[in-house]
Parts: structure tokens; C-alpha cells; sequence
């Protein structure tokens, strides 16, 4: 077949190779149908519960008319109106700055601590301190924002916090962690590792569990040390897992956190802290603004799909993509 | 084997560290505690702060638990968590499988439709309707059904389905198994840890959820813990018009947020039991 | 092969299985009465008529309804008008929002919506969601006499009358003051704006506590708020209503263009700059002010009534401090008049607003205003006021006197009283012992606002407005700013906020509802 030449025989063979290529996709879904019939319940789901309702993103262009409902409210006039009320506010640069460096700050600080705390978790040796100090640290994440503002309060403000009692005690200036722009996003951020940490290392713990004992025991045959252990095999182990959540993460750095900083700003800090969120609530839900909350969202969606895609693609150089 | 003092060294770090954490999570918690075991005017006594009560009362706890609302809540979550988290984990489990699988065809469409809902959705109205024309309206599994899946922790069971290794499936075709046998015999049993983790964190979801039942219960019946408990932490600010509304003290506000907390925390426990370090493969191997 | 086929349809049947039990269960529940559910006969007695079943949504503010069992307002209702009601009352207007705009949208209107405030009626009755009720107005001759004419005026749009407003609740902010420690500085009680700022310097600085330790302050309270009289004392509203509407040399006038205005905030600031307020006045949420208060932190705070004189809050402060003393404080004069702070006349405890579907439904509509009318009548404005008479209060003539029993039981039945209540007779009597102090704060001079009034133009973003003015105060207060930067508010606020359109709608409204010429 080779030795020949005509240009008959070249489209022939192109002919079979598409046949070939499309009898073998054929054959390889056919030989992994069990897989695709695993997949089916969760497809049907999604497109049930997630896809069938995603023609609500059309009320970012439309006047939502409640009684109407989506299909017959009217659209609005011009198209990207509620794009336009978001963009046009004179706090759009602020808010936008204010919601990336608040996620921005927890990515940076936020990823270590709980690896940290994981790593020390698998090397600790005592399993008694280890199992208590486990689910203590893990507690944090079940009290509400509001909860933890009260604490927060109790700790650190002005008037009656621990803390400043015994800065000015030892003739130090009292710090308004609380009321000032200097120190309002730190205490968001540590706030969020206090609340996070333990619950953020749970998820790491359990990549360290599938890791292969057999290469602790090589290593340690050739006489590395644990730091060599935890740097050579204990976080590689873990990478994929680190890659992965920080691509989440990453996807959702427009998101903020709203329960957060609603419940703990205040009209002083909005210069900080004050997020997309939490202003389209203000100007937005209160009064019933939909279709901006909507428009806004839309927006915000369509960044964080930018970023997953691109963060996604650098991954693939570390692994732990996601596809 | 003996141990170099650089071990040592790292080992009293290692405890010393792990005690600081400790200590900062728990003396907040401990003072969440102590406001809910003590008279709300000794708490302002002192300043609003008491890590160890002097005196202490159970009125709160008494007055939480004084009719059946909170019980009967309390049992409406647990059916939500444990059954939830069930159908959660067969969906869950069933999905990521085939997505882990490097050379199945058409998974990254398939990722890319799962990704996507995570960051694009149809908001509240829509997903309200669906509920309601799948028969969902007032009933427990309103709080089930519209969360069966959670793409997160889909994407984490995936990935560690992943990093299994992939002779594992080659092992299992010379052995003439089907992937279902695979699944269940191999994959599964090697991996404990991180289904009793996104286990975990179905659960917690579950526990912590009010929204689904603020918007599909009416029946007062079947509201969940977590939305009786909310209801108590409201900020009261805007209640000076309703100067006749008792608001809750302090005292009862902790009351309840130890009480909807401590069950979900006693969980835990069962989960990192089967964190050991490297237990399992080594075990197989073996 | 064949093992695997039969494990996999196994897993499929549990898939569905768990989908259909899903199905079945919702029916279980239907057939138990949920309020949704169809209308099915119950075991009543044949002669009466199945009970009509309304459905009732406001919001609750987290007070905690006991099941239907023990609800005795809902079967003293329930029996008295043959009906079955269900009150679903989510807890915070951000839930009660989520929930009504995915009913409504979704069609399942919930018969009665107590309406937090104007601006969902102006998005509901604007579609066209609720029932306009003006051709029904003279059957509703109860709810008339209970809550006044002026009730009605608030519900109206576009014309027409779509909800009606609960009776005002009282306005009873003042400034209270440590009476023991103006004893023991020797002051007293301030009358003037510089007698308040001498009383707070010395409770900042000469230790009124004793303890030897520079840790007090002098005022507190919630935001601007904790200077509404300071404000009122120029004769303009505080800046919590940034952009207030009101009536001035009768014409209809917002607050960032009152001249005043600026003086006012100068004489604020001269508080700020003696170190005397509380460092997290902006910053105070809920209780926080009252609590330092209650702590002995401060001196004065301007607050509600209950704060430190209701039995829990007074309780509060003697087990505080037993030596502790809250007085009131008359609201203090100033150089442009005497007033204790802004009163938005046309806000409302709650708008009662029907569904548009109950159009079509006569028996439906009739057996609500029955309802309405009779929770506005003497005898039902009892019963959701004080709850079963002889059990849980007593009458003497024409006095209740609330058993111990109504003080412990009757903490939820505030949400059955769908029309509002006659506010001074019944605080006088649920805390007798505080009346003459809410007669006097609720008489002090306030000047009214008309923003409940007003709808918000759609291409005016209020919230940046509010912002901006908020924003730019703050920084002269805590002079960052020079209170000459205030000069240029108008004018900003036009170029960078399309403020005239507010202004224009405010004396457009103002004039249509005869408020001014």
C-alpha cells in the first residue's frame, strides 16, 4: 500500500482512517458504557436542578416584572442598562479594587496555614495531642459570622476588647482594629484563617492518607531526614489536591465574602471594605432590584470562568487540573 | 531507631505549635460557652467578658429545650444529613468515577458542564419553580434533592480518584473485572479517607443549611435547627419599633449556637480516625 | 458481565427510587393540610362550613411561634372566624424578601403580606401583584377606626389605595444621662448644646467613675443618630437620614441643601474634636451603645426607651452597677429650635397589602376582612394584644391588668396584630410602670420627613448618595476634611449622582399628596 502514490489512493486511505478513528470512538464508548451509565444520574441532575433554571440569566437584560415573570418581562431598555448603573457608579473602581485585594489577601494568606497545620498534624507523634487538637482546631468553622464578630468585639474593640485593655494597662496606645482603614482587611483576613484553618487542613490530611507508605520507608532507608520527607514526598503527594482548591479559589476571587463583611463593616471602613456585594445589596436587593443583582452576578460569573480557564491551563503544568 | 536531636528539636516544635492552635480556637469557644452557662447581668458585670463562669445556670438550655419546637427541628436535621449526605455520596461517587478516568471520552465537555455551574446560575426564581414542578414544595426533600450533587466536593472526590494509581485499573482488566467490579472492589475500599472527607463535608452542609427551608417549607413542621437557631441570632437593631418584643439575651443566643453546634462537631472524631498516614496502600500492597 | 449490568441497574433503581419516594412524600404531606394544599373537608361539624384557610406572611424578627397546638391566638382566631390560618413569618426582611419574590414570581401568592416598607409596595403594586382595595375601603369599616385616615394615605400608589398601614409605633429616642454621675461632678442635667458638650468633657475627663483610670467617655449611641438632637437644635435632621425630605418656609427641601445643615455639623464636630465621643460611634451595632452603657462605659447615650428603663434593661444596670441611674434627658435647645431628632412620618410599622388573586375569590376576600376588622375591634385588638382574657390579663373597667401567665405565654402573639395596636394605651399597660416616661419621649418635638412617602426614581442610586454624604461628613468630623468641603455637597451630588431627579420626585410627590402647594 505504501508504494503507491495517486492521489485516488490518498483519499481512500484518508476515507478509511476516518472510518477507522470513528468505528474506534465508537468502540471505545461502547466498551466504557459503564461509565457512561454512572455518569447518566448525575447528568440528569444537573441538567434538572442547574441547567433547566439557567434561563434566569436573561433577567440581567430584562425590567424584571415579578408577576410577569421572566419570560414576559420586557427588556430593558438599552440592553446593558443595569451593566451601565453598575459600571457608572462613582464606587465602581473602589468596590472592584476592594473585592479583589480582600480575595486576593485570603488566597495569599489563607492557602499556607492550613497545609501547615496539616503537615504538622501528620508528623506529630503524640496521637493523643494530634486527635484533640484536630477536632478542636476544626471547631472555629462552625460558629457564624455573627458569633465571631461578637468575639471579635469582645477581643479587640476600642472601648471594652481584651486586647486594647492590656495595651493601654502596659502604656501602650489603644489600636481601633475595628473602625480603622489601616487595620479593617486584616482583621477580615485573620479572622478567616481563625475560622478556616482547621477545616481548611481536613481536606489536605486526607490527600496525606493516600499517600504511599512504601516511599516514607525509602527515604528513610537512604537516611533522609523528615524535613526531606515532608519536602520530597508529603507535599508533592499533596500537590495536585494544593493546585487544584487554589483553581477554585482563584474561579471565585470576585466573589468576597459577603456574610463576612456584612456583618462586620461599618460606614468607617467602607473605603476598605466595602465589596461588589455588598454593594449591590445595598443599592440593589433592599429594593428589590433583581435584574441589577443579576446583571452584576452575570458579570462576575463571567471573570471567574476567565480565570478558572486560564488557571486551569497553567495548572496543567504542575498537575491537578481539573480537565 | 534513634532519634538525632534535630528530630527532637522538631518534634517540641512541632507540639508547641500545635498548643498555640489549639488555645486560640478554643478560648473564643470557651467564652461562647461560659456566656451560655451564666446570668447575663453577671456577664455585663464584667465587662462582657467571662472565660470561666463563676456561677453557673442552665436557664438558657432549659428555656432552649422548654417546648418541642427545638427537638423536633433537631430530628428534621439529622433525617436531612444522614439521608442527604447518603444519596449526596452514591450521586457523588458515581459521577466522579468516570470523570477520573483520564481516557474517557468527552470528559472535559463533561467537566467543563460541571465547572460551569459553579459559577453561573439561574438565581432563586427558576430553581424555585423546578423545585416546585418536581413535587419538592413542603417536603423534607426540598432540603435534598436541589443539593444532591455539590460540584466542589465533586471536583475533590475526582481528584482523589485521580491520584490513585493507574495500574490499579490495568490490574483490574487483566482480571477480566468490569469497571462497576473495579469501582466497588478496588476503588473504593482504597479510599476511606477521602470519602469519609467529602462525606463530612456533605454533612456540615447539610447541618448548616436554612436557606433551602426558608424558601420551600412552609410547614413549620419540618423547618430544620439551623433556621429556629438563626432566628435567634438575628441582629435585633431594627427591633426598636417592637419596643414589647422580648429579644433574646446573650446567654440564649450561645445556648442555642452550642447546642445546633456540638452534634455536627462530635462527627469529626469518626472521620480523622481514618487519617493515618499512609495506612491504606501500604496496607493493600502489603 | 452479567454481575456488573446488575449492579449497575441497582444503583439507577436507588437513583430513582429516592426520586420517587421524593414524589410520594410530598403527597403525604399535601393530604396533611399544608397551606398550599387543596382545600379538603375536615371533621367539623356538618353544619359549619370547612374552614377557610388563609395564609398570612410578614416578617417575624426571629420571635419564636409556637406549633399550631399551642397557639391560642390562632385557634381563638381560627374558632371565632372559621378559619384556618397559617403564619409564615421569616426572619428578617432579607428573608422575607427572598420568599415573597419567589412566591409571587412562581404564582403561589400568600393571601395577606404585611409589606416591610414602601419600597416593595411600590415594586408590588406597580406590577400589579396585590389587590387595589380602594373599591373595597367601606368594608373594611374596623380597620378605619383603628388605624386613621392618614394610615390608608400611606398604602396609596399611582392612586390607589393598595395597602393599609399598621398603626405608628412611638418614637421614643432621647439622650439619657448617668444621673449619679452628674451627682457626683456636681452638674446638671444639660439644656444646651454647650451644656452638653461641658457635661460629656467632664465625663471623659474628670473620672466620674472613680476608679482612678481615664476609661470613660462621654456619649454613645447608634451612628449620627447619638446627635439628632445637636442636629435638631438647627432645626435639621440628622444624618442618618442623609437625604431626608422635609418642609421648610413651605416648600419641600432634602437635607444636603438645608444651610443649616453645615452648622449643624459644626457643632458636631466640636464634640468629636474634645475627644469626647464614643471611638466606635460608627461602628455600634444592635445593643452595642446601650451595653456600654450598661457597662459604665459612658455617660449619655441617646437610645430607645427600653434600653436602661424596661425592667429587663433596668435589671441590667443595677446588676451592673447598683448605684447606676438613667434619667432622661428633655431635648436641649439650640440657637434654630428645639428638636429631639427626625420622624419619618410616612414610615410605617408594616403595610398590610392583600393578593391580587383573591379577586376572583368573594368568600375568601370576606373572611379576611372579617379577620382584619375583628383583630381592629375592642374585643380582637384584645385578644392579639394581651391574649385570652381572664387567663392571660384581667379587666378592671376599662383597665387590663396582663396575668403572670400572659407574661410568660403571650411573648409571640405581637405578630397576630395585623393592624397594629392603640401603641400608648397598650405600652401603658404592658409596662405600667415605665408610662410616664414613654408619654414624655414620645411627646418630645420631632421633625417630620416625609421619605416614607417618597418612591425612589430608578435612575437615582440612593445608596451611593447616602454613601457619599456619609463618607464625606465623617472625614470633617474626624477633620480630615475642612467643614468648608461641605460647601460643594450640592453640587457634587448633582453632577455625580443625579441628584435633581430625587429632588424633583420628592416635591412632586409632596405636592400631589397636599403636603405642600
Amino acid at each position: 500500500m505504501s508504494n503507491v502514490s495517486s492521489q485516488e489512493q490518498v483519499s481512500n486511505l484518508k476515507g478509511t482512517i476516518t472510518f477507522e478513528r470513528r468505528f474506534r470512538f465508537w468502540k471505545d464508548i461502547w466498551r466504557s458504557r459503564a461509565l457512561y451509565l454512572m455518569l447518566l444520574p448525575g447528568l440528569i441532575w444537573y441538567v434538572i436542578y442547574k441547567y433547566l433554571p439557567m434561563y434566569g440569566l436573561i433577567i440581567a437584560f430584562k425590567d424584571y416584572d415579578i408577576v410577569g415573570g421572566l419570560w414576559n418581562s420586557p427588556w430593558s431598555d438599552p440592553w446593558n442598562k443595569y451593566f451601565l448603573q453598575f459600571f457608572n457608579s462613582p464606587y465602581f473602581t473602589e468596590i472592584l479594587g476592594n473585592t479583589l485585594l480582600i480575595s486576593i489577601y485570603k488566597l495569599i494568606f489563607g492557602t499556607l496555614p492550613p497545609i501547615f497545620l496539616a503537615i504538622l498534624f501528620n508528623e506529630c507523634r503524640s496521637r493523643w495531642l494530634k486527635k484533640w487538637v484536630q477536632t478542636i482546631s476544626y471547631m472555629p468553622h462552625f460558629l457564624s459570622w455573627v458569633i465571631i464578630y461578637g468575639i471579635v468585639i469582645a477581643l479587640l474593640s476600642e472601648t471594652s476588647g481584651i486586647v486594647n485593655h492590656l495595651l493601654v494597662n502596659s502604656g501602650f496606645k489603644s489600636i481601633p482594629f475595628i473602625t480603622s482603614t489601616d487595620w479593617f482587611r486584616s482583621l477580615l483576613v485573620g479572622s478567616d484563617i481563625w475560622q478556616n484553618i482547621g477545616w481548611g487542613a481536613i481536606i489536605y490530611m486526607a490527600a496525606m492518607a493516600s499517600i504511599d507508605n512504601t516511599l516514607y520507608e525509602a527515604c528513610r532507608v537512604d537516611g533522609g531526614g523528615r524535613l526531606r520527607m515532608i519536602w520530597h514526598i508529603t507535599l508533592p503527594g499533596i500537590q495536585t489536591t494544593i493546585v487544584l482548591l487554589l483553581i477554585l479559589k482563584i474561579g471565585h476571587i470576585m466573589e468576597g465574602s459577603f456574610d463576612q463583611i456584612y456583618i462586620m463593616y461599618n460606614t468607617q471602613v467602607y473605603k476598605v471594605a466595602d465589596i461588589i456585594d455588598t454593594w449591590v445589596y445595598r443599592t440593589g436587593l433592599q429594593q428589590m432590584n433583581f435584574s441589577l443583582a443579576s446583571a452584576v452576578g452575570l458579570f462576575k460569573s463571567l471573570i471567574g470562568m476567565i480565570l478558572i480557564l486560564i488557571a486551569n491551563r497553567v495548572a496543567k503544568i504542575w498537575g491537578g487540573s481539573i480537565w | 531507631m534513634v532519634r538525632g536531636r534535630s528530630d527532637r528539636i522538631f518534634d517540641i516544635f512541632i507540639y508547641v505549635v500545635l498548643v498555640l492552635v489549639a488555645i486560640s480556637a478554643i478560648l473564643p469557644l470557651l467564652y461562647v460557652l461560659s456566656i451560655s452557662l451564666t446570668p447575663y447581668s453577671e456577664v455585663l458585670k464584667n465587662g462582657g467578658f467571662i472565660l470561666f463562669p463563676k456561677s453557673i445556670t442552665f436557664d438558657a438550655y432549659k428555656e432552649l429545650f422548654a417546648d418541642s419546637v427545638i427537638p423536633k427541628a433537631f430530628w428534621v436535621t439529622v433525617f436531612v444529613t444522614v439521608v442527604g449526605s447518603f444519596i449526596n455520596m452514591v450521586l457523588t461517587i458515581l459521577m466522579a468515577y468516570p470523570l477520573s478516568r483520564r481516557k474517557l471520552r468527552g470528559r472535559t465537555f463533561f467537566l467543563m458542564i460541571v465547572v460551569f455551574t459553579m459559577l453561573f446560575s439561574g438565581g432563586l426564581i427558576p430553581t424555585y419553580l423546578v423545585v416546585r414542578d418536581t413535587g419538592l414544595m413542603n417536603t423534607v426533600w426540598s432540603m435534598i434533592v436541589p443539593s444532591a450533587i455539590w460540584t466542589f466536593n465533586l471536583l475533590i472526590m475526582k481528584s482523589f480518584f485521580e491520584s490513585l494509581p493507574e495500574e490499579l485499573h490495568d490490574s483490574a482488566r487483566i482480571d477480566g473485572a468490569g469497571e462497576t467490579t473495579a469501582l466497588i472492589k478496588l476503588v473504593l475500599p482504597l479510599s476511606i479517607p477521602s470519602i469519609m472527607t467529602v462525606s463530612l463535608f456533605y454533612m456540615v452542609g447539610h447541618w448548616n443549611d436554612f436557606f433551602s427551608a426558608v424558601l420551600y417549607i412552609t410547614n413549620k413542621e419540618l423547618y430544620p435547627l439551623q433556621v429556629i437557631v438563626r432566628n435567634l441570632l438575628l441582629e435585633s437593631s431594627n427591633l426598636s419599633q417592637q419596643t414589647d418584643v422580648t429579644l433574646p439575651t446573650v446567654t440564649l443566643q450561645m445556648a442555642a449556637v452550642i447546642s445546633a453546634s456540638l452534634p455536627i462537631i462530635l462527627v469529626y472524631p469518626f472521620v480523622q480516625k481514618h487519617f493515618t498516614k499512609g495506612m491504606l496502600i501500604g496496607a493493600i500492597k502489603g | 458481565m452479567k454481575k456488573q449490568k446488575w449492579t449497575l441497574s441497582a444503583l439507577v433503581s436507588i437513583l430513582s427510587l429516592s426520586l420517587v419516594l421524593g414524589g410520594c412524600a410530598q403527597n403525604e404531606s399535601n393530604n396533611e393540610g399544608t397551606p398550599t394544599a387543596s382545600q379538603e373537608p375536615t371533621k367539623t361539624s356538618e353544619a359549619q362550613a370547612a374552614p377557610t384557610k388563609l395564609e398570612i406572611t410578614k416578617v417575624g424578627w426571629g420571635t419564636k411561634l409556637p406549633d399550631a397546638g399551642n397557639d391560642f391566638i390562632k385557634q381563638a382566631l381560627d374558632e371565632k372566624l372559621n378559619v384556618d390560618i397559617t403564619l409564615t413569618s421569616p426572619a428578617s426582611p432579607d428573608d422575607f424578601k427572598s420568599l415573597l419574590n419567589t412566591r409571587i414570581a412562581a404564582g403561589d401568592y400568600p393571601d395577606i403580606m404585611e409589606l416591610d416598607s414602601r419600597a416593595t409596595l411600590q415594586m408590588l403594586a406597580e406590577k400589579g401583584a396585590l389587590l387595589d382595595l380602594t373599591p373595597y375601603l367601606d368594608r373594611l369599616g374596623e380597620v378605619k377606626t383603628m388605624v386613621g385616615d392618614d394610615s390608608f394615605k400611606k398604602g396609596v400608589f399611582d392612586g390607589k389605595t393598595y395597602a393599609i398601614a399598621k398603626t405608628q409605633a412611638l418614637m421614643t429616642t432621647s439622650y439619657y444621662i448617668r444621673k449619679d454621675w452628674l451627682e457626683k461632678l456636681k452638674l446638671e442635667v444639660p439644656t444646651t448644646t454647650e451644656e452638653l458638650l461641658k457635661v460629656a468633657k467632664a465625663f471623659t475627663e474628670e473620672d466620674p467613675d472613680g476608679n482612678g483610670k481615664k476609661d470613660t467617655f462621654g456619649i454613645s449611641g447608634l451612628g449620627w443618630q447619638a446627635f439628632a438632637p445637636v442636629f435638631g437644635s438647627l432645626g435639621v435632621p440628622s444624618l442618618d437620614m442623609a437625604t431626608g425630605v422635609y418642609i421648610k418656609d413651605g416648600k419641600s427641601i432634602t437635607s444636603p441643601q438645608d444651610p443649616n445643615m453645615k452648622a449643624a455639623l459644626a457643632e458636631v464636630k466640636k464634640f468629636f474634636d474634645a475627644g469626647v465621643v464614643d471611638p466606635e460611634i460608627f461602628s455600634n451595632k444592635g445593643t452595642a451603645a446601650s451595653d456600654k452603657g450598661i457597662k459604665g462605659q459612658v455617660g449619655i447615650v441617646f437610645i430607645d426607651w427600653g434600653a436602661f428603663i424596661r425592667k429587663e434593661g433596668a435589671e441590667n444596670v443595677k446588676a451592673a452597677n447598683p448605684n447606676a441611674e438613667w434619667i432622661m434627658v428633655p431635648t436641649i435647645k439650640g440657637p434654630a429650635g428645639q428638636i429631639e431628632g427626625p420622624y419619618d412620618v410616612g414610615s410605617t410599622s408594616g403595610l398590610i397589602a392583600l393578593s391580587r388573586t383573591l379577586e376572583k375569590d368573594e368568600e375568601k376576600l370576606q373572611k379576611i376582612f372579617d379577620l382584619l376588622n375583628y383583630v381592629s375591634s375592642p374585643e380582637g385588638s384584645q385578644l392579639v394584644q394581651y391574649g385570652i382574657k381572664d387567663k392571660h390579663f384581667t379587666t378592671e373597667g376599662s383597665k387590663v391588668k396582663i396575668s403572670e401567665l400572659g407574661a410568660a405565654e403571650a411573648g409571640y402573639i405581637w405578630l397576630y396584630q395585623l393592624t397594629g395596636r392603640p401603641e400608648s394605651e397598650y405600652l401603658a399597660t404592658k409596662f405600667d410602670y415605665a408610662a410616664p416616661i414613654i408619654d414624655q419621649a414620645s411627646k418630645l418635638s420631632r421633625l417630620n420627613l416625609y421619605n416614607g412617602f417618597i418612591d425612589l426614581p430608578s435612575d437615582f442610586n440612593a445608596a451611593d448618595a447616602y454613601r457619599y454624604i456619609g463618607d464625606l461628613s465623617m472625614e470633617i468630623v474626624y477633620g480630615k476634611k475642612s467643614i468648608d468641603s461641605f460647601d460643594s455637597l450640592a453640587g457634587d451630588l448633582n453632577s455625580k449622582f443625579n441628584y435633581q431627579v430625587f429632588m424633583d420626585q420628592a416635591s412632586k410627590q409632596m405636592k400631589e399628596l397636599g403636603f405642600i402647594q
